[in-house]
């Protein structure tokens, strides 16, 4: 017998109202010393921003969150990911967050990965696997103020967010 | 172990215009065998689970109108093993078409007692099932000039255990003639696909304990005793009572031979 996978579909554009409760933009107090605040915007083939259209998931071991974008920008605060030690499958990685990027006009999500421009990224074994041009599409930048990070997801165009999918 | 096949919606539809400019163009990295195949997805604490988060005819001061349906099913993975204590959410317009969300701009009436949103969390085997009304269609903008019916329509998130089981759809009702235009139906090139999204009329497991004449109930003894049925002027009688159509809709997530899912604490 043959099972047909159920397939995915747009989020559509009317979400906000029934999966965005209280409190979960968030997994720390953004006062906490052990939050980082992420922020950015989320845009389109001609730099567009997708307005009120989206909307990202953060994860890391035993965290996650869920934010909408604001007229195309979002803004995220999670405890800092650690390092992860090397295991048999992979070597040792750097710090760094998932993302699930769900939108209107995005028939299935899309899954990223963000780095921390201040983390030990050289020997991640994931960044190695992605062309080194591409590289800084997943790297986070510090910003001016402490514990701020700042990462734009694009999803066509010169600077395209590398986007990740599980060989099968 | 089963064959099963992915049947997934084009990426970039010229008729749902919005993906052309939306849709990555260049191929995702693969992530090679065995490395992240057992990471977790997302897993939100925060979201509390309450039993009436499933009742969706409950979240207001009065009955919602529209027909009352019962939507159920099993969610497995792609092996045919039940995804235990996973959350679903789900989302919908009222029985006129409307969203409560203030980002809708179709004009159609809200209803004050209806939100549209729900939860809950799968069972030891899988199973899930929501009390909630039929949503009704409403037009869509799919591209400059092209305008058509969607066919009614509830949106589902289900995270399942891992990385890539995490699925977020749309579930459309046996029958419905509006299926042959909606274009997030048709977008779906292979047929098994698109039925797999189309949740199926049981009879069986229609409720219908309302109203109607008193029933006879099985007592001890052995002679039974007459219930009355609840009168519609009794107070909350159609939410403790609810007759409702039932509609099948199983969900089978990516990832095969995964490890059962944990229970939470």
């Amino acid at each position: 017998m043959t099972t047909i996978i159920t397939p995915s579909q747009t989020c559509g554009p009317l979400f906000g109202f029934a999966i965005l409760p209280p409190g979960i933009h968030q997994t720390v107090d953004e006062n906490d010393p052990a939050a980082v605040i992420v922020s950015g915007a989320l845009l389109d083939g001609e730099g567009r921003h997708l307005g009120f259209e989206a909307f990202l998931e953060f994860w890391s071991e035993g965290q996650a969150c869920r934010v909408r974008t604001i007229e195309g920008r979002y803004r995220a605060v999670l405890k800092r990911p650690p390092p992860l030690p090397a295991t048999a499958a992979t070597g040792a990685q750097a710090p760094h967050l998932h993302i699930g990027v769900h939108g209107r006009g995005l028939t299935r999500h899309l899954v990223t990965r963000l780095y921390f421009s201040d983390g030990a990224n050289d020997a991640d074994p994931t960044l190695a696997l992605v062309e080194p041009a591409r590289r800084r599409t997943l790297i986070a930048e510090a910003l001016g103020e402490p514990r701020h990070y700042a990462f734009d997801i694009r999803l066509q165009g010169d600077d395209e967010t590398v986007f990740f999918e599980l060989a099968r | 172990m089963a064959d099963f096949i992915e049947a997934e919606p084009l990426r970039r539809d010229p008729t749902y215009a919005v993906t052309i400019l939306r849709t990555p163009l260049r191929p995702a990295v693969r992530l090679p065998q065995g490395w992240f195949h057992n990471v977790q997805g997302p897993v939100f604490g925060q979201i509390k689970v309450q039993p009436i988060d499933s009742d969706l005819t409950a979240h207001g001061a009065g009955e919602p109108i529209g027909a009352r349906i019962l939507i159920f099913g099993r969610v497995t993975d792609s092996d045919g093993r039940p995804v235990r204590n996973s959350l679903i959410e789900i989302w919908q317009a009222n029985s006129a078409g409307g969203y409560i969300d203030s980002l809708d701009v179709s004009g159609f009436p809200l209803d004050p007692n209806f939100r549209g949103a729900g939860r809950c969390l799968t069972d030891d085997d899988g199973n899930y099932s929501f009390l909630s009304i039929k949503p009704g269609a409403y037009p869509a903008f799919y591209a400059p000039g092209y305008q058509a019916w969607r066919a009614a329509h509830v949106h589902f998130s289900i995270f399942g255990p891992g990385f890539e089981s995490r699925l977020v759809t749309q579930m459309y009702f046996e029958g419905d003639p509006l299926l042959a235009q909606d274009r997030f139906v048709v977008g779906i090139p292979d047929a098994r696909g698109r039925d797999a999204l189309v949740a199926k009329l049981d009879a069986a497991r229609s409720i219908s304990n309302s109203f109607g004449p008193p029933r006879l109930v099985a007592t001890p003894d052995g002679a039974g005793t007459l219930v009355q049925p609840p009168k519609r002027s009794d107070p909350g009688a159609l939410r403790a009572n609810p007759s409702a159509l039932a509609y099948r809709f199983d969900i089978v997530l990516r990832g095969r031979g995964a490890t059962p899912f944990e229970d939470k604490a």
